[in-house]
């Protein structure tokens, strides 16, 4: 290749290495110009929807002795966090309306949670979620909660300790959420929609409530039962005590502590690992029942009144299936399909599906399921008492 | 970068057939990443991965003709072949490439702004000065001649792109599930034919092979790297369709642009986010390539048509058209109904069926390994 040539190629590189930044991010906003959010969500009052934001005050990082986390005896007029509201008959128009707030513009990139307010999601968050995938600014990756009461409410408490804003507290909770299958699950926004398409399933939410006597250094709420919904409408509360089990049987189960009984004794095992199979049962083109398997492994944290390792993983195993049995059947008194057995069904066998979809609840409260435990306590502790 | 081969005084006397067969697989891969997985979510939903496995054998025996045309006659260029074997035609067939070319160039053209706008604040850059960057480019890159191009491609191709693409794939969204492929075939065959169709038409796009036919060093190595580079492309649209399946499931099929959703999805240890941005690498390229290589294919066989000595100057004509006929497409809906019909029509009678009657022709004749004699109209023009 010619000298001139070689030129060439390297000025159309450079061109294609330089083209990028026309399409880029924000390079066009300086930082104190910016405002970033870090919770927001939509509330629905007399048929309107209200957006609200929690926002990161950038400037207030530049002001000497400002924000609010500054030390003691220093005060200043830059909050390090304020919020930002508008309204309107569509969430996109409430979101417009914030927006115009504000001169200065609203990085969404690190948004992690959008908080739904109870009566907006009782009036279905469908129109809220189809908002934000239309919008290039959200992720995919942000996480879905609803709120009992108001967003509002909750984004307007206050507290002292290490946690310096709500936001940051509901940062927190998220984190919490997604690490700890106790509390709840975070679903991302394309976990909304993908469960949202399943056949039959009801989607289940993470929930928080204002709770007014919390710790004087934790945040003023909580993460309570989690929300129900069916057709993209707040339906029910899966008490707090039954989501864990929902999580083993929908494969989202990361570790948590059972209580056990044996000998007279109380003690506790932690799981650390477990896996579900769900199979329908289908012969003859009928769906005859539900067959699920739930295998886990587990280390002794506390003996029951024996040290006796059969005894006390059939205790272990016990204590599951208990827990598992009421959560099957909160699912077939109500109705609503949290574990995804239509899917299953669907997936297994789309014919059948179409016949017993058509009254999905109705076939659900009859179906039979056949519970298995499988529990290994692989890890018996170093003491013996 | 594999280089071409020079004469004793250093300047380069062509390009190889692989940097030939990279340019038509990037730009096939672009459009793999944006329309097509488009059309296959829409389409064939989660049993899109069968429509391509339908489309396979099919593709690679279309490819294998087109490139053993073109390894096989020597000489000549699609032009050239088409004037040889079918006379008077190539007045009719030769005009149907040319728009068939300027049609591809402008919808990619069309489909860089439309993906561009998905990433929210190009939207304060004006609409024309991405398609002037990109049109004015891909004049540029084909006035500097094909070879420039290749190694541009090469080049970004090896050391940007495949090394970005093996870390994104790598990341996945660790939300993937196997189990969301099922049920299989659930909306019947009708679909998956539908789409097998659309992809097939889509590997006509390999057309353009012969258009470069005479640029290419050591033809005989085409048809072996045409069937390599297909193979790789039936790999990578398998990922592209499989991998946001298995992520979004059922839902994929509500969604836009599936590949580019898929990035926008990857969160690896919640704190490697925000990779969607990485997305414009690819599409400047992917679609830049394309735009120059149609709209130097269309000049190219306008010329050898019309008997003219030289391309360039069509360039100054032709790249102006595109920008004109990309505003005559304006919205997405359009964009994507034309892209649909180009490729399965279009590039499916044009781009397979008439190389393959080349083929069988040639063979008939008993030309197929002959040398050509060119004449001074069939003169293969090389740069």
């Amino acid at each position: 290749m010619s000298r001139k040539r070689r030129g060439c190629l390297a000025v159309v590189l450079c061109l294609l290495a330089l083209a990028p930044i026309l399409a880029g991010c924000w390079n066009k906003y300086e930082t104190n110009e910016l405002l970033i959010p870090d919770g927001f969500g939509f509330d629905w009052h007399n048929g309107k929807y209200y957006a609200i934001a929690s926002l990161y005050n950038t400037r207030a990082a530049m002001t000497p002795g400002g924000g609010a986390g500054g030390s003691a005896g220093q005060s200043s007029v830059v909050p390090e966090t304020f919020h930002l509201t508008g309204h309107g008959t569509d969430p996109g128009q409430a979101l417009t309306d914030m927006n115009h707030v504000s001169t200065r513009h609203i990085l969404w990139a690190p948004s992690l949670i959008v908080l739904i307010g109870q009566a907006a999601a009782q009036h279905g968050i469908g129109a809220i979620l189809d908002t934000l995938t239309h919008e290039p600014w959200f992720r995919p990756t942000i996480a879905v909660m609803i709120v009992h009461g108001t967003v509002r409410a909750l984004l307007d408490t206050r507290q002292s300790g290490p946690e310096t804003s709500v936001s940051r507290s509901l940062k927190l909770l998220e984190q919490t959420t997604h690490f700890d299958e106790s509390a709840a699950w975070a679903p991302r926004l394309f976990d909304v929609y993908r469960i949202d398409a399943d056949q039959g399933r009801s989607l289940l939410l993470p929930a928080f409530r204002l709770t007014g006597d919390a710790y004087p250094k934790g945040p003023p709420f909580a993460i309570s039962d989690s929300a129900v919904l069916l057709n993209d409408r707040l339906v029910a509360w899966l008490p707090r005590s039954q989501v864990r089990m929902v999580l083993w049987m929908t494969g989202r189960f990361v570790r948590s502590t059972f209580a056990i009984t044996c000998g007279g004794g109380a003690g506790s095992v932690d799981v650390d690992h477990a896996s579900a199979r769900v199979l329908p049962v289908i012969a003859g083109g009928q769906l005859k029942a539900m067959d699920v398997t739930l295998t886990a492994r587990a280390s002794l944290i506390k003996p029951c009144g024996t040290h006796d390792i059969t005894t006390l993983q059939e205790a272990a195993a016990a204590a599951v299936d208990t827990e598992a049995s009421s959560t099957i059947a909160w699912v077939k008194d109500h109705g609503y399909d949290v574990l995804g057995f239509g899917t299953d069904v669907y997936r297994a066998s789309p014919s059948v599906w179409a016949r017993v979809g058509q009254n999905w609840p109705g076939a659900l409260a009859t179906l039979p399921v056949d519970l298995r435990v499988q529990l290994t306590l692989a890890t018996v502790g170093l003491t013996k008492s | 970068m594999t280089g071409a081969r020079r004469r004793q005084g250093g300047s380069a006397v062509g390009i190889t057939a692989w940097q030939l067969v990279w340019m038509v697989v990037t730009t096939l891969a672009i459009e793999d990443a944006t329309v097509i997985d488009h059309f296959l979510a829409h389409v064939a939903g989660i049993d899109s991965w069968v429509s391509i496995l339908v489309a396979a054998p099919m593709g690679l025996l279309g490819v294998w003709a087109i490139a053993t045309l073109a390894s096989r006659r020597r000489g000549f260029d699609l032009v050239a072949i088409l004037r040889n074997d079918l006379g008077w035609l190539v007045y009719l067939l030769g005009p149907a490439f040319v728009l068939l070319f300027i049609a591809d160039a402008t919808l990619s053209s069309r489909t860089f702004v439309l993906v561009a706008k998905t990433l929210g604040e190009e939207a304060y850059v004006p609409e024309g000065a991405f398609l002037l960057l990109l049109i004015g480019t891909a004049m540029w890159g084909a006035w500097l001649g094909i070879e420039v191009v290749a190694r541009v491609n090469t080049a970004v191709l090896w050391l940007v792109d495949v090394p970005l693409g093996i870390f994104l794939a790598a990341l996945g969204t660790n939300h993937e599930s196997l189990v969301r492929l099922l049920p299989i075939l659930a909306n019947g065959w009708g679909p998956i034919w539908d789409m097998a169709m659309f992809m097939l038409g889509k590997t006509g796009e390999f057309v353009v092979i012969l258009v470069y036919a005479t640029a290419v060093e050591v033809p005989a190595k085409l048809t072996r790297a045409s069937l390599w580079g297909f193979c790789l492309l039936i790999v990578m649209a398998l990922g592209h369709s499989v991998g946001p399946a298995l992520t979004f499931g059922q839902s994929v099929s509500d969604v836009t642009w599936p590949s580019y959703s898929q990035i926008r999805a990857i969160e690896f240890g919640r704190f490697l986010q925000n990779l969607a941005v990485t997305a414009v690498i690819f599409w400047i390229h992917g679609f830049w390539l394309e735009t120059t290589l149609f709209l130097d294919a269309a000049a190219r066989t306008t010329a050898k048509v019309l008997g003219m000595r030289s391309h360039r100057k069509l360039l100054l004509v032709l790249g102006p058209v595109v920008f004109g006929l990309v505003y005559l497409i304006p919205t997405e809906a359009q964009a994507l109904s034309e892209r649909r019909l180009l490729d399965t029509w279009g590039f499916l009678i044009l781009g397979l069926v008439v190389p393959i009657l080349l083929l069988v022709i040639s063979v008939l004749r008993g030309r197929a390994s002959r040398t050509a004699t060119p004449s001074r109209r069939g003169t293969p023009l090389i740069r």
